[in-house]
């Protein structure tokens, strides 16, 4: 069970967040509402690699890839005249859901070292495959012609609404993951993380269950895509390589793992450090790098970690 | 029509991708059979290994010299890591060790950047390789050849040490079974580092050799790592014969496929489309292979673990 | 004459030129614990092996109520209701001692694609865990996550699990093995709550724990039965001195 800490910091931070687009009208910086938004479909996409690495026990390292799915799915329909969001948003998370069932299968056919390897290569592969598409930008990029058009619910080209709507994308993944965890599905997951022969010899067919986080996982990452795509106005092929899951892993890391919403804040920190750093100086990677290794070595359970009550975890 | 001996010029130079990758999957595959670790700054190893050379190289003028410097100073960095950083990482997942070394990556990358700048280096040929051997009319650059001829005394050597020396009877023991050389009383460090020290090396001789061949830039070691993964992953983890076979594979079917997959296309389906679909298969064909291979062997060809 | 549960007949298995087990037959009434005693080396787990089909045997019929389960793999006689344990304890260590045996009466109901509502206020999961949780003497403990569980409780944790998925009858490997005397006293006091309720098949060292358990007794010798009987008989059986002179066996 999160514990009372855990609670509020998480409560204050989506007030917080709930204020950035008032906090940015106000001091006319839009800036900060570019970053927070960022920050928001980075959480849901370290949120979704989470349900399959903090829960499952699967250390996927091609999760960006679909992200990149999904957001070269909306770029791709923009850009043959596809505009309508209701066709475009659903396509991108069962387009994202049809990778993930091919490299999943694949994939778990392995444990371990291989399992990391083989998706690493794997996304890798849709990295160069969207590089070569010429079609569609290739290295360069494919500006988004048009955002999505949801007719007269919603118009998110207007900064502001596709804020919000942002923001309760993520509170209803963070819900629905939350569920997730604790039905009987999110159990088995959890028990084949802590011991997979034992579950298999309790009568489970671990590979199915794992097989269907993984889907889901990635069509999770995938809708993430989607907002990116209408977020940043720009789809490339950047989105897919692999140092780009290297960051999803590395949120889920600073948030903690063993937590639901530890990847939201590990968004928030990774993104917050690359700014701050950044701004230090040109080679802010110098630092970040020592800096992960450091957290690796001594911060066990991530910064969200330092805040729960160490005893009966179990979460 | 395709060219044969544009197709034979190909296929060699097939031959000495292969070569350069079994360099880095030999060490790379032994750390992670034995150590259970996984290392992906192994790229990074190599990446340095290519800008020492190029930079002594420079200086001196004398490309030996600059291999014969990369090499100590690579191996030296190389146990240093080891000893210092990664052996805290051998108890702990995975996942720590991915993070660790992903975070040696990033320190790595921008050091270099740092100290020699975003545009990366030329290295020029060295002078008295410089030419061609002429086979069958066709012309062999001399020193693609002797990187060849490295490959192959290295993978020889290699192959001596593993099967004929008892350091080699040891290493061998520990990829296949860990504990059991543990529990008969072998010093696991001594093995680790040696382990390691020899990737490192393998990692500087393979950089400093592709210098002149390859772009020496920020991200080399990233790039050609991901095709390491691969050809370990086909070969099998701690398999050096398994590096072997699937680095010879992945290089020529890398290269072949470059270069003539959209003239093979071509036969088939319409210009526009070959042009387009050539070039986007090319660059994802060795990980269909991978996939194919994991299909049939999910360990691998020669997987070398029993225990 | 109650029905034999499980019948062992002629069976044979050798490593190499090692006679594991030689012309083993056995009966195990239903609703009785029979236990297998030895010197080390006697075959008993490999017996227990070929019984819970981990291990194929050379020859003989095993039955298990009236089905012939010579041939049947492990999960499949799991399936039918043969639950063993093992003498290396392999439990949830992050789960609570509840969490633990829920997961196991979760492997029998149905599939496990539930998706929205929390298993762990399924009152279906937790009545039949608590339960088994009683059974064991653990009820108190249940909300005490696995890995700060002493030894002897999560060896009772792995009993509690196995009664869980409502086996048939139970094959228990060892069961007291690594417990000091007063974990093996409560070990006991465990098992013997099983009399009369649960059909059991017991391979283990401990002498105080057989004698006050068992209802029969085999004794093996190099994979060979030498003696089968009530434990007065097998007390009194100077084949059986014979075999334990100088081992653990002290004339009584």
């Amino acid at each position: 069970m999160e514990s009372r800490a855990q609670k509020l910091i998480l409560l204050g931070f989506f007030g917080g967040l709930f204020c950035v687009p008032l906090l940015a009208e106000w001091t006319s910086t839009p800036f900060y509402l570019d970053l927070a938004r960022r920050m928001m479909i980075l959480a849901i996409g370290a949120l979704s690699l989470n349900l399959i690495m903090g829960y499952g026990g699967l250390i996927s390292f091609g999760h960006a890839a679909y992200i990149g799915i999904g957001a070269y799915t909306v770029g791709i329909c923009a850009e043959h005249g596809l505009t309508n969001g209701f066709i475009q948003w659903p396509l991108a998370i069962l387009i994202s859901g049809a990778f993930a069932i091919v490299f999943g299968a694949i994939s778990l056919r392995t444990r371990g070292v291989y399992f990391i390897m083989i998706t690493l290569a794997l996304a890798q592969m849709m990295y160069f495959l969207g590089v070569s598409l010429d079609r569609y930008g290739g290295d360069d990029g494919l500006p988004l012609s048009e955002r999505s058009n949801f007719q007269d619910l919603i118009d998110i080209s207007n900064n502001i609404t596709l804020y919000y709507l942002v923001f309760l994308a993520l509170v209803l993944c963070l819900l629905f993951c939350h569920r997730l965890i604790h039905s009987r599905f999110g159990m088995v997951l959890q028990g084949a993380r802590s011991n997979e022969k034992r579950m298999q010899g309790l009568g489970f067919p671990t590979l199915r269950y794992q097989l269907t986080a993984f889907v889901i996982a990635g069509m999770m990452a995938g809708f993430a895509g989607a907002l990116l795509a209408n977020h940043t106005d720009f789809i490339n092929p950047d989105l897919m390589h692999w140092t780009r899951s290297g960051d999803l892993i590395i949120m889920v890391l600073l948030g903690g793992m063993g937590s639901l919403a530890g990847p939201v804040i590990g968004a928030l920190v990774f993104l917050l450090l690359e700014e701050v750093l950044s701004g230090i100086t040109e080679y802010w990677q110098l630092i970040f790098g020592p800096f992960l290794i450091l957290v690796v070595l001594f911060a066990r359970g991530g910064l969200l970690g330092f805040f729960s009550k160490r005893g009966n975890q179990g979460e | 029509m395709v060219d044969g001996a544009l197709v034979f010029e190909q296929f060699f130079n097939g031959i000495q991708l292969g070569l350069l990758l079994f360099l880095l999957a030999a060490g790379l595959t032994l750390v992670f059979g034995i150590m259970d670790m996984m290392n992906l700054a192994h790229g990074s190893l190599y990446m340095l290994g290519a800008y020492v050379a190029a930079q002594v190289t420079l200086w001196s003028g004398s490309f030996l010299l600059g291999v014969s410097v990369a090499l100590p100073a690579i191996l030296i960095l190389g146990i240093c890591l080891e000893a210092g950083l990664l052996r805290p990482l051998y108890a702990r997942g995975h996942l720590d060790q991915v993070l660790a070394t992903f975070g040696m990556i990033l320190f790595f990358n921008e050091f270099v950047r740092l100290v020699w700048g975003p545009e990366g280096i030329e290295v020029p040929l060295p002078s008295f390789l410089k030419g061609n051997v002429v086979l069958f009319d066709i012309p062999l650059p001399n020193y693609r050849l002797v990187v060849i001829g490295v490959g192959l005394l290295v993978a020889l050597l290699l192959y001596l040490l593993v099967t004929k020396t008892r350091t080699g009877m040891l290493i061998r023991a520990g990829a296949s079974n860990r504990e059991m050389i543990q529990v008969l009383g072998v010093d696991i460090n001594r093995v680790f580092t040696l382990v390691f020290g020899i990737g490192a090396a393998l990692a500087a001789l393979a950089g400093a050799l592709a210098g002149p061949i390859l772009a020496v830039t920020i991200g080399m070691g990233e790039n050609i790592l991901i095709q390491v993964l691969v050809v370990i992953v086909i070969g099998g983890i701690g398999s050096i014969r398994g590096a072997f076979v699937g680095a010879m594979l992945i290089g020529i079917i890398d290269i072949l496929g470059r270069s003539f997959l959209d003239t093979f296309f071509k036969i088939f389906l319409p210009v526009n489309a070959a042009e387009t679909a050539g070039p986007a298969v090319a660059s994802m064909l060795i990980y269909i292979i991978m996939a194919l291979v994991l299909f049939f062997k999910p360990q691998g060809l020669f997987p070398a673990k029993t225990g | 004459m109650s029905e034999p549960l499980l019948e062992v007949r002629g069976l044979y298995k050798s490593f190499g030129g090692v006679l594991a087990t030689d012309n083993l037959s056995l009966s195990v009434i239903k609703g009785t614990i029979h236990a297998i005693i030895g010197p080390n080396g006697a075959g008993k787990t490999t017996l227990i092996n070929q019984l819970s089909g981990i291990q194929s045997s050379d020859s003989g019929r095993v039955k298990f109520g009236d089905k012939n389960i010579t041939h049947l793999p492990s999960h499949k006689r799991a399936a039918l209701g043969l639950s063993r344990t093992f003498q290396i304890t392999s439990v949830f260590l992050e789960f609570t001692a509840l969490e633990n045996v829920m997961l196991a009466v979760q492997a029998q109901s149905g599939h496990s694609f539930r998706f929205w509502h929390p298993a762990r206020d399924d009152e279906s999961l937790i009545g039949p865990a608590l339960e088994a949780l009683k059974i064991v003497g653990l009820a108190d403990r249940a909300d005490v996550v696995a890995q700060f569980l002493s030894h002897g409780e999560r060896r009772g944790l792995e009993i509690a699990m196995a009664l869980a998925t409502e086996p048939l009858m139970l094959l228990l490997d060892e069961p007291m093995a690594g417990m000091g005397p007063e974990e093996s006293g409560r070990m006991v006091d465990i098992l013997s709550q099983l009399k009369g309720n649960q059909t059991v098949l017991l391979v283990e060292h401990d002498m105080d724990a057989v004698f006050a358990l068992a209802d029969r007794i085999t004794v093996l010798v190099y994979g060979a039965e030498i003696a089968t009987g009530s434990p007065e008989e097998i007390r009194s059986d100077p084949e059986v001195r014979k075999a334990y002179l100088g081992d653990e066996w002290e004339s009584a």
